[in-house]
């Protein structure tokens, strides 16, 4: 018996799966990178991999390889994913209003299949770039065994360092992956080390620094009998980050996951459970965070100064604390044709638990779709909710999760409508209008200077009261996607219309990742001889900041403690920012194996990516400092990647 | 094989029936009620001024006084606490305070015509009085009614002394310098005894000598190694480690007839039972201040507290419990004075940190040594009884029946969750009512009214930090100031005003100017 295929959702989702997947431009050959390119993502600092999706939190994303939860899906700075390339068969992409088998999330969902060794006997890739090398084994054993070994070794030293010598990366991951008819079980793994030394002189105490890890290990079976189809899995994973020193957050998890499916003649019905059972701990670790000025404001001289994490296990605060974390999760859903291969309803739910440090957390989340083929050449889909997940760090970190339960339950309701239409020549053009309400949303508060930023949740100690803001919004948006998949020009144009707003103590302003336009044009041709050429261009409106009045006094009052009911917050926008990427492949194919080689070009226009608004005359801590002056913090960039893919 | 088609709409409607609830179950919240009113304070006065130079004084009518030293001490504020609320400011080239509540301050000026000195003694409200003049800076010895200056950087010929007589008037003496006292080495004036009717000084010899204010007699009592005026008697300590007391009265030296080894330490006076506690090898020692019986000076009449060697680090006196605490291999201790009952244990073995002792009744400490966390930090034990897990600033109320303490607080900051332990009497605190005070707190004090101080939700800087007044009995909180983080030290009128609510609020303000600011705090009655 053939194992089959993952459950299919019944969400309107983007899917990528084949060639295009390994060769798109701007993505330097990473799966995962596919998405920064389609509609409803968002870039709030250009070049480095945290994405805004639908206007949501970049914390309450989702990543999922083969139904596993990942912390992370690329590595630091110029790393690419941590899953090899080839082995991915298949990434889905769920923006918003997803059915209910996706949960645990308030944000958008990427979710990502790998493949088995193929039946066609052995296959060897390897593949070298100017900063790492990686590869992938696939074995065919007797008795229909197959094993597929993969990962890649970063070595990007040199080339990080012609740039910049302060800076120290280094990266690996691995993943491997044994089928037997319906039985998987895969492991895999990924670490990194980054380190960004003080400038000569640098007051700072500490240099910016960080350690990730993940592993995962994973049994799952698969079986079909008549109209039922099961999924089982139990995984075990073991998470970290920290400093580069060792120093971290741990987490160490047991998970559980089945899906049942069955399906009659015009009904299907899925269900499934899946839970964690997990243990954290930390030690403070420092990533030289006190380096910003935000951090600095907000904490004051006394841990500016500190300098010795083993004694202060306290300075996290609710992420460090040793708990036992428990997540329980039940979902349901129907679909029945209303009108036969015309509409398709579908109505299901969730309920999610929480427990962690003696608080429990219960969500219950209704979803519905309804799926319309109005003309065989028109389609309508239409899916929202309630989608909620316990709080989350306002970035994506491995071991960083089921904390803070004390602050409730983040939701966002709402949904969206999409339109497809297919066009000749191969072409679909597709238009979603979205809406979103945040409520009890987990933030960073501004980067630039605390104007306005809602006060830290009074239930959270340490850096954690630091670095998580609570607020409510809303995210609404158009978007439109005009795609070719077929032939040899194949590409997309992605634009978004989108507005993402949060309720601060000012008032409501636009969220500190809200990009008004964001365009990507992806084409990519088939030339003879094995070449094939493509180019991406993304032209995004800048973020939002927070400009003050110059002659504003740093304090002015006894105390320099005000509300920011009265300040301003995201009043002005950072430049509009525009890249170009080119890409290049050529592949040899020989009788017996093939060589590739590609060219790629990420940022050619060696455009500027602005991080946020500063004001060194007002971080002195002076009496009498103003924010006169401001200065955008930024750097120009560009990353070229070169290599060669050869094998059999 | 058929779906019933029900089971898709009842599913619809369950579905839909929970539209999107979340719920805490367990949720983590205080057991004090935040009562939801304004700041009860929004605009506090304030002075520019620390608390360490700040003095409470009493004047003649009993009236509450507050005389704060600015501008690096070279202004005196005094101000009234009371109606009419009268302020004044005092120029002054330096000022020396006694002890709280006072009844003067000594102020020093610079004459600005010939660049001389002049002392004066000044009661809450005056800004004269008569003067003393010297001929450089003085230093000051300041009692309450009494004040003793000599030139510095000279070879004084003499003391000054100017005394408030009971009527208030103030009169000038001179006494002779004691001879050969070099200042620089700790000789000349050092103190005066508790009525203010005799002055201790060291002359060159390291002699003791005791000026008697109101005859003008001088006793000499030789050399002296250490010593202190106590409930009438000056006791002191001879070079050769043997124990004294002189009778201020008689003036009549007592041999006690007991010698201390050099490591071994006074601990205090026990007033009730005319005694010296001695802390040292051979133990606890209750020494009497009577002559000894036999004409040796080694035979003291003395009662064994306790045998077994004493250390003085962690060893106290309290008189008022009738106890002496102190510190044997490690282990805390208490005995009673009277000796009515043998030592007793009040903390376990390897005992590595003392945070608080009440009453000699009961001890708050740690079995984690200060390596672990730093100083003041660790685990929290009283008796067998473990209350903290990782804090810091663990501390009794007067009557021992709440113990306060800062969870979760090794960190830079110095922040934890104030908790609290409230037993009934001759209950064991390991039954005793456990609350969750506040969040994020820095500063905490009792207040004589049993209320706590509290400056709480501090973890990030800003508006949100506030002070807090945290009734732990009817398990209210409320706010008194917003917008207030940093506080360092509160100064509360009624530790020495009995019936008077108001306070002294110090608060550090790192992120303005690094000075620190005194709040002129009226806290409502409970």
């Amino acid at each position: 018996m053939r194992a089959p295929r993952a459950a299919a959702r019944e969400s309107e989702h983007f899917s990528l799966s084949g060639v295009p997947l390994r060769t798109a431009p701007g993505t330097l050959g990473d799966p995962f990178r596919v998405v920064s390119l389609l509609p409803g993502v968002s870039s709030p600092l250009p070049g480095l991999p945290i994405y805004s999706i639908r206007g949501a939190s970049p914390g309450t994303s989702g990543f999922f390889l083969d139904g596993m939860r990942l912390p992370q899906l690329f590595h630091l700075l110029i790393g690419g994913a941590v899953v090899y390339a080839n082995l991915v068969d298949q990434v889905d992409f769920f923006p918003s209003g997803y059915d209910a088998s996706i949960g645990r999330l308030a944000g958008g969902a990427i979710s990502a299949t790998t493949r088995p060794a193929r039946e066609d006997g052995q296959h060897v890739e390897l593949a070298v770039r100017l900063y790492d090398v990686s590869g992938l084994v696939e074995l065919k054993l007797p008795h229909d065994v197959r094993i597929t070994v993969s990962g890649h070794y970063g070595y990007p030293g040199p080339l990080l360092q012609a740039v910049e010598d302060r800076i120290r990366l280094s990266y690996w991951d691995y993943q491997l992956r044994l089928d037997y008819h319906g039985l998987t079980v895969q492991a895999l793994g990924s670490y990194d080390s980054l380190e960004i030394k003080n400038p000569e002189g640098s007051v700072y105490v500490s240099a910016q620094n960080s350690r990730l890890m993940f592993h995962r290990l994973q049994v799952r079976e698969r079986l079909r009998r008549g109209p039922v189809q099961v999924e089982a899995a139990l995984y075990g994973g073991y998470d970290e980050a920290g400093d580069v020193a060792g120093r971290g957050v741990r987490k160490l998890a047991l998970g559980w996951r089945g899906i049942v499916q069955a399906r009659w003649s015009r009904f299907k019905l899925q269900g499934g459970v899946d839970g964690e059972l997990a243990q954290f701990d930390g030690q403070r670790f420092d990533l030289g965070l006190r380096n910003l000025a935000f951090v600095r404001d907000a904490e004051g001289p006394a841990r500016v100064s500190g300098k010795d994490p083993d004694r202060t296990p306290d300075e996290l605060g609710d992420l460090g604390r040793p708990r036992t974390g428990v997540t329980n999760s039940l979902w349901l859903q129907g679909s029945v044709e209303l009108y036969p291969k015309r509409a398709t309803l579908t109505v299901g739910g969730r309920l999610d638990v929480y427990h962690a440090s003696g608080v429990t957390l219960l969500g219950v989340d209704p979803r519905v779709q309804l799926d319309l083929v109005l003309q065989p050449w028109l389609r309508m889909h239409i899916g929202g909710g309630v989608y909620q997940q316990p709080p989350s760090f306002p970035l994506l970190l491995p071991g960083i999760d089921t904390f803070a339960l004390q602050l409730g339950l983040q939701r966002a309701t709402g949904g969206s409508v999409t339109e497809e239409l297919k066009l000749p020549a191969d072409l679909t053009l597709s238009a979603t209008g979205f809406y979103q309400l945040f409520t009890n949303v987990t933030d960073l508060p501004p980067l630039g200077t605390l104007s306005c930023a809602p006060p830290p949740p009074e239930s959270l100690t340490g850096t954690t009261a630091t670095l998580m803001r609570v607020t409510d919004g809303a995210a609404y948006g158009l978007e439109v996607l005009l795609r070719r998949s077929h032939g040899r020009f194949t590409g997309w144009i992605a634009y978004t219309l989108g507005r993402s707003e949060r309720v601060y103590p000012c008032g409501v302003r636009p969220a500190d990742y809200d990009q008004t336009h964001v365009l990507n044009v992806v084409a990519q041709v088939q030339l003879p001889r094995g070449f094939s050429v493509g180019a991406r261009l993304l032209v995004s409106t800048g973020r939002p900041e927070t400009l003050l009045p110059p002659s504003q006094p740093v304090n002015d009052s006894m105390l320099g403690l005000t509300d920011g009911s009265q300040g301003v917050r995201n009043n002005i926008r950072l430049p509009t920012f525009f890249q170009l990427d080119v890409r290049a492949d050529k592949t040899w194919q020989f009788r017996r194996f093939y060589v590739a080689a590609f060219l790629e070009v990420i940022n050619a226009t060696f455009s500027r990516t602005n991080l946020y608004l500063s004001y060194p005359a007002a971080e002195t801590g002076a009496v009498g400092g103003t924010y006169g002056q401001p200065e955008v913090v930024g750097f120009s960039w560009i990353l070229p990647s070169i290599g060669v893919r050869g094998g059999f | 094989m058929h779906m019933p088609g029900g089971a898709a709409w009842l599913l619809t409607v369950l579905m839909l029936g929970g539209s999107g609830c979340s719920e805490v179950l367990d949720p983590d919240v205080l057991d004090v009620r935040l009562l939801a009113e304004p700041p009860l304070l929004t605009t506090p006065a304030y002075v520019k001024g620390s608390l360490k130079e700040t003095l409470f004084m009493q004047g003649r009518d009993g009236t509450p006084w507050a005389a704060v030293k600015l501008k690096e001490g070279t202004v005196v504020a005094m101000q009234e606490l009371a109606p009419p609320f009268t302020q004044l400011a005092l120029p002054v080239e330096h000022v020396t305070f006694p002890g709280m509540p006072a009844q003067a301050l000594c102020a020093v000026f610079k004459e600005p015509r010939d660049n001389r000195f002049a002392v004066s003694l000044l009661g809450p409200g005056e800004l004269s009085g008569p003067r003393a003049v010297l001929p450089t800076s003085p230093v000051v010895v300041c009692g309450q009614r009494t004040l003793v200056a000599y030139p510095s950087g000279l070879s004084p010929t003499h003391l000054d002394v100017l005394r408030r007589l009971p009527s208030g008037e103030v009169v000038q003496l001179w006494l002779p310098w004691p001879q050969g006292a070099n200042p620089d080495w700790d000789q000349g004036p050092r103190g005066l005894d508790e009525d203010e009717r005799v002055l201790v000084t060291i002359d060159g010899d390291y002699h003791t000598r005791l000026y008697y204010l109101d005859s003008m007699e001088i006793v000499d009592l030789g050399p002296v190694y250490l010593g202190a005026t106590v409930a009438g008697y000056y006791i002191y300590i001879d070079f050769d480690g043997f124990l004294h007391a002189f009778a201020l009265t008689e003036q009549r030296t007592l041999h006690l007839g007991f010698r201390l080894s050099p490591d071994g330490q006074l601990l205090g006076v026990d007033v009730d039972h005319l005694a010296v506690l001695t802390c040292d090898w051979d133990g606890v020692r209750a020494v009497a201040i009577r002559p000894a019986r036999l004409v040796t000076k080694t035979v003291a009449t003395q009662r064994v507290l306790d045998p077994a060697p004493c250390h003085a680090e962690y060893s106290v006196l309290n008189p008022h419990t009738g106890n002496v605490v102190y510190n044997h291999d490690g282990e805390q201790w208490a005995a009673p004075l009277d000796g009515t009952s043998p030592p007793r244990i009040l903390t376990r073995q390897a005992g590595q940190q003392i945070f608080a002792i009440c009453q000699a009744r009961e001890v708050a400490y740690s079995l984690d040594s200060p390596e672990r966390y730093g100083k003041g930090i660790g685990d929290g034990w009283v008796g067998g009884f473990r209350f903290m897990e990782r804090g810091r600033d663990a501390r009794f109320s007067p009557d021992c029946q709440h113990l306060y303490f800062k969870e979760f607080a090794a960190d830079l900051r110095k922040l934890g969750e104030l908790r609290s332990l409230t037993r009934q009497p001759d209950q064991d605190f390991s039954a005793a009512v456990r609350l969750r005070l506040a969040r994020n707190v820095g500063f905490y004090q009792e207040l004589p009214d049993g209320r706590l101080l509290v400056a709480e939700n501090l973890a990030v800087i800003g508006a949100q930090n506030r002070v807090s007044l945290i009734d732990a009995d009817a398990r209210t909180s409320r706010v008194l100031l917003q917008g207030v983080g940093a506080v360092t030290g509160a100064l509360p009128l009624g530790a020495y005003f009995p019936g008077r609510h108001e306070l002294l609020l110090e608060v550090d303000t790192p992120e303005l100017d690094n000075d620190k600011y005194l709040l002129y705090v009226p806290v409502p009655p409970p």
